[in-house]
């Protein structure tokens, strides 16, 4: 008790001075300020990166394909019929299974933005595709008319195009077809696609096959029935794999690098701001020498001296964490921002950038690391200080 | 302005003793000095990696030719033959090289090799900036299943000229397997020393000749078209696709630098990112700078009061002032940008794995290093603007009787 009680009086006295050192003691703050605020702001893109990839599977759905990634794979109307056989599908009340068989394809539209064409993936969808997919929702304007050349728009590519309004004409191989609803899907990346049913879109690009099938499954403990039945038959050559783990599969590589990027420049930065906290620190105890030498004089304990040169800086990192975590808060929570799929794809999803506690959470513990190793240096040269020298020197 | 009054110590003493007044006071306080250096090395390493990346997106583009259009067809589908002519007598167009793609890899999926197959003189002649020999351009004529790769990726898989390889392809061979055996006649070598992506060139006459389906008309993927005046390229793009916009197969044409910036752009705007990044690194090392330099003029109030004394002018204790931390933001400038230029040998190589068109160099460019000491430099007017100004005006009797 009498220990914390030392460690309380000589902190508060050190906090106390910390006005008449403000430029030093804003050097540990503005370090730490823009090094968690980069490292939170990088780390944001990553994360969002993942999680709207993540939404847009599900546990208790499957994906079929015939390859490693949708664009890859080709699974023909024959075998879409039979996967649809499998047990483990989810069947309306109708009796009919809950699952669709899409194809896409890809066709440039004019970036208004920028005036330059770039490609937008177009999913063509089975007609259970909106029962399979709750998540998708219209915003405006209505669904489109399976065989009328009829597109829906998701709410980021729109946002990203600058402008795709309903009754405007895109085009396709077989002439301009019509926008006649815009959708949102939750954030996920299906909110970057235009869509319309799969049949159209199938003749329009000469396609005899689809992309993959996505089924529900009667339950999410059904994956391993399902999916058995489905890589049993050697005449479909395909697999099956739970919806939200393809999609973190494919989102893996991209996020990857984004993590990287993220702590490496996050690191370099809090490495360098570990030397202006040194500085700090160390400066700081040159200045309390004399007050240091006299509470040793009249029986304080090293230990306290430790603690406080060790909290003043904590304090001071926790308030340049919480800055910098401010700050990117406002300035990016929220925001659009594009980024590809997946690596060598042209496939571009458009994400919002979340901010959450646990980013400042991360932040906030590397602020906390680098105020500390400032300060762990300059609380041992404190502790060693001696009562004569000190008092010789003023 | 004469800083040095004709009474006072000759230029070059003065000069000596300048130096040798930086040097101790530098060392006055070494953790205080390396600590600082170390911060500032820690920035301008960051600085000269950021500059880097940004330069190999920008570079991506600049590095295009800006003589050169791609055609391919606007939804992913081939071109037949015919349009060849066509494009050719569009005015301005000098030179036009057709091109499918046969997508192989070398024993593992991860090592891919993008073949074109096309007409290799008139490839080399719309790419002139890759370097073949003639006798190497003669072989690859005359040997059918004859193969150019880069000098970088027969270098990586071990490939002499005279190996006969095989490749797995996407594409069935005649025999129904997807492997395909090509003679490797010889390497390019990129001058320009740009891009130096995995791909390899075919003669198109082989694709015909061992491919399994060969009833599709429309089997160009691409059209490379040379252009005499890069600066018609857009209206020259613009007439090429008007020629094929009812037909079955529209085209798509763009300049190589269209080409490559949107292939760039998928990854987000990293100059935005970098460019802001660098703002933050840069509010951070004036701070620190600002603030070194500060707490090193207040504890020397006497000192410099004595100095002036000595006769320094008051602008010769600004300039001194200034000089200090210009040292201290030139070694950590130098150190800085000597470690990014070691860290950028991997951060390079990794780049170039995520997209082929951000091959760089391995070594920072001079642009780059200039632009780091100018930074330094304008580091080292603000952040010692305040103490230097305070030191300038210093008065020699208040500074002396404070320590009193």
């Amino acid at each position: 008790v009498n220990a914390l009680k030392q460690v309380r009086a000589v902190t508060a006295l050190a906090l106390a001075a910390v006005p008449q050192r403000l430029g030093t003691s804003l050097v540990i703050v503005i370090g730490t300020a823009t090094s968690v605020a980069v490292l939170i702001a990088a780390l944001a893109v990553a994360t969002s990166f993942s999680r709207a990839m993540a939404k847009t599977g599900s546990a208790d759905r499957a994906i079929v394909l015939g390859g490693f990634s949708e664009s890859s794979s080709d699974i023909s109307p024959g075998n879409a019929a039979k996967i649809l056989d499998a047990p483990g599908v989810a069947h309306t009340a109708a009796g009919q299974p809950i699952a669709s068989a899409e194809v896409l394809n890809s066709i440039p539209l004019t970036n208004m933005h920028t005036g330059l064409e770039s490609y937008v993936t177009v999913r063509g969808v089975g007609p259970l595709a909106f029962k399979l997919r709750p998540q998708i929702r219209l915003v405006t304007g209505r669904f489109f008319e399976p065989g009328k050349r009829e597109v829906i728009v998701g709410r980021a590519l729109e946002e990203r195009l600058g402008s795709l309004p309903i009754g405007s004409h895109v085009a396709f191989p077989d002439g301009d077809w019509t926008v006649v609803g815009l959708f949102s899907s939750g954030g996920d990346s299906h909110q970057s696609e235009l869509m319309t049913d799969a049949s159209s879109l199938m003749s329009a690009f000469h396609r005899n096959a689809f992309n993959s099938m996505t089924v529900q499954l009667t339950s999410a403990r059904h994956l391993a029935l399902f999916s058995a039945a489905v890589a049993s038959d050697p005449t479909l050559s395909v697999k099956a794999q739970r919806e939200d783990e393809y999609y973190a599969t494919l989102s893996r590589p991209v996020s990857l690098v984004l993590e990287i990027v993220a702590y490496g420049i996050g690191g370099i930065m809090s490495f360098g701001a570990v030397f202006g906290a040194l500085n700090t620190m160390f400066s700081a105890v040159r200045a309390r020498k004399t007050e240091i030498a006299t509470l040793r004089a009249i029986g304080f304990g090293a230990a306290s001296v430790i603690a406080s040169v060790i909290i003043e800086a904590l304090l001071l990192g926790l308030a340049g964490a919480l800055a910098g975590a401010l700050g990117v808060w406002v300035a990016l929570d929220g925001t659009n921002i594009s980024t590809m799929m997946a690596a060598a794809t042209t496939s571009q999803i458009t994400f919002g950038l979340e901010v959450g506690p646990r980013l400042i959470m991360i932040g906030v513990l590397f602020a906390l690391g680098i105020a500390f190793a400032g300060a762990v240096f300059a609380a041992g040269q404190a502790a060693r200080i001696s009562v004569a020298a000190a008092m010789r020197e003023t | 302005v004469d800083p040095w009054p004709s009474d006072q110590p000759a230029a070059h003493e003065q000069q000596m003793s300048f130096w040798t007044l930086i040097r101790a006071e530098l060392w006055r306080r070494p953790e205080r000095t390396i600590f600082t250096m170390v911060s500032l090395a820690v920035g301008f390493l960051l600085f000269g990696l950021l500059q880097s990346v940004n330069n190999a997106f920008g570079a991506a583009e600049a590095r295009s030719h800006g003589d050169r259009l791609i055609v391919s067809e606007r939804f992913g589908h081939g071109m037949p033959l015919a349009y060849l002519s066509q494009i050719e007598a569009v005015t301005g167009v000098t030179q036009v090289a057709l091109s499918s793609i046969l997508p192989t890899f070398y024993r593992d999926p991860k090592q891919s090799v993008l073949i074109l197959p096309t007409s290799p003189r008139r490839f080399f002649s719309v790419f002139d900036e890759y370097k073949i020999s003639a006798t190497a351009l003669e072989r690859l004529i005359h040997t059918q299943s004859g193969l150019v790769v880069f000098d970088r990726v027969a270098k990586r898989f071990g490939w002499r000229v005279g190996d006969r390889v095989n490749l797995i392809a996407s594409v069935p061979a005649r025999d129904g397997s997807n492997n395909w055996t090509f003679d490797i006649v010889g390497t390019m070598t990129n001058s320009s020393n740009s891009a130096q992506v995995a791909f390899a060139v075919m003669n198109d006459s082989y694709m015909e000749a061992n491919k399994a389906n060969t009833a599709d008309p429309n089997k160009y993927v691409y059209f490379f078209v040379k252009i005499a005046d890069p600066r018609r390229a857009v209206s020259i793009a613009r007439s090429i696709d008007r020629l094929f916009v009812n037909s079955a197969a529209p085209t798509q044409t763009q300049p190589e630098s269209a080409w490559a910036a949107s292939a760039v752009a998928l990854i987000g705007d990293v100059k935005w990112l970098t460019d802001s990044i660098m703002i933050a690194v840069f509010v951070a090392m004036l701070f620190l700078t600002a603030n070194v330099m500060m707490e090193s003029v207040r504890e020397r109030t006497s000192e410099l009061a004595v100095l002036k004394t000595f006769g320094y002018s008051d602008f010769a204790v600004l300039v001194l002032i200034e000089l200090e931390a210009l040292a201290v933001c030139l070694s950590g400038a130098i150190v800085g940008l000597a470690l990014a230029e070691v860290a950028f040998h991997f951060v390079g190589r990794a780049m170039a794995r995520i997209n082929d068109w951000l091959t760089t160099t391995n070594t920072l460019s001079v642009g780059i290093i200039l632009a780091g000491v100018g930074f330094a430099v304008a580091l080292t007017l603000i952040a010692a603007a305040i103490p230097a100004w305070r030191a300038k005006q210093l008065d020699i009797v208040d500074a002396l009787r404070v320590r009193a």
